[in-house]
């Protein structure tokens, strides 16, 4: 399978000007509930049209001020996933954004900006088979 | 680092399935039914770069899908991966754009004959020769001359989740546009 033999890492996103990634926009739109928004979080964006098929899944985007590795973020999302009854996902990963070699874990690369991208991607399913999946990205500027 | 990005996506399990892929008899190649044609139409300077937006027509007579990454900020969708390519002196088109594939598409839009979309890349000025970033090379460096627009298009999901098991991939190349001269360096 594909899955298994790809590194998932995504290789370059050009024109990410570093800090800024996804404007000003904000928006408030019904989502479920296993879209978590951090505290303190600005630049929300919510729609359903994802990254990963694109016409059935609800999509959220923030930014939020935490230190890297994020764990404050990490923390309360995994706290309220697991509140709501979702599991992380242990299985053979479902191909979604920005899925890496590894679930759970900090990779990180060059871009081609030349700045480092770190990412954390994890996955999680509930009972009724739905999956929620997590990105979490950290632009180092001018390494 | 104190920014930290957060990207997060719900989708239900019967969305999923049904756009698992499930094996079935090769579907044989077939360029005239399964046939994307791409057309380069316009360009427009940004910076150094130039941003290249392509139209994409099905003008075969089955549907096909085109990989995306979900949509630029003009709201048109982002094909992974809408590949960029000028000559080299020895004639050989090169990529001159800034996305790597390393991974295959995770979504994809569904053209059915007659259908179109629209959408961009930038074509990047290197500095200076094979630069690297990620897994990718890009040999070129400075752009000039006239750009071309390729993209792999697939027949079904199990072509998207594993491309490299189609021994003949489909691939749409448009027909090269000259860049235009740049007014200014510091749009």
């Amino acid at each position: 399978m594909i899955r298994n033999r790809v590194l998932a890492t995504f290789g370059a996103i050009l024109s990410i000007a570093c800090p800024g990634f996804y404007g000003q926009q904000s928006s408030q739109t019904e989502q479920p509930e296993s879209l978590v928004v951090v505290s303190g979080a600005s630049d929300i964006v919510r729609s359903q049209t994802g990254l990963w098929n694109s016409d059935g899944c609800d999509e959220l985007k923030y930014t939020a001020s935490s230190p890297f590795p994020g764990n404050s973020a990490l923390l309360t999302i995994a706290s309220e996933l697991r509140r709501q009854g979702w599991t992380e996902f242990r299985g053979e990963s479902v191909p979604g954004p920005g899925i890496a070699n590894k679930l759970g874990v900090w990779e990180h690369w060059k871009n081609v900006t030349g700045s480092r991208t770190y990412q954390r991607t994890g996955q999680w399913q509930n009972p009724a088979g739905d999956h929620v999946t997590y990105r979490l990205v950290f632009l180092a500027c001018y390494e | 680092m104190n920014n930290l990005k957060v990207e997060a996506y719900f989708c239900r399990a019967a969305y999923l399935e049904k756009r698992r892929c499930v094996h079935g008899p090769p579907i044989p190649h077939d360029e005239h039914a399964y046939s994307l044609a791409l057309k380069i139409q316009k360009i427009e300077a940004n910076g150094i770069n130039f941003k290249v937006l392509v139209d994409m027509t099905n003008n075969g007579i089955k549907p096909v899908q085109v990989g995306v990454n979900g949509k630029l900020k003009d709201g048109n969708p982002e094909i992974w991966v809408l590949g960029l390519e000028q000559q080299d002196e020895n004639g050989e088109w090169e990529s001159v754009d800034a996305v790597c594939p390393e991974h295959p598409a995770f979504d994809w839009i569904t053209l059915k004959p007659g259908e179109q979309l629209t959408s961009w890349a930038l074509a990047v000025d290197f500095p200076k020769p094979n630069q690297r970033f990620g897994m990718c090379t890009r040999k070129a460096s400075h752009l000039g001359g006239e750009i071309r627009a390729s993209v792999r298009y697939y027949v079904d999901a199990c072509d998207i989740e594993d491309p490299f098991s189609n021994p003949e991939p489909y691939v749409a190349t448009s027909e090269p546009a000259a860049l235009p001269v740049p007014t200014s360096k510091t749009e």
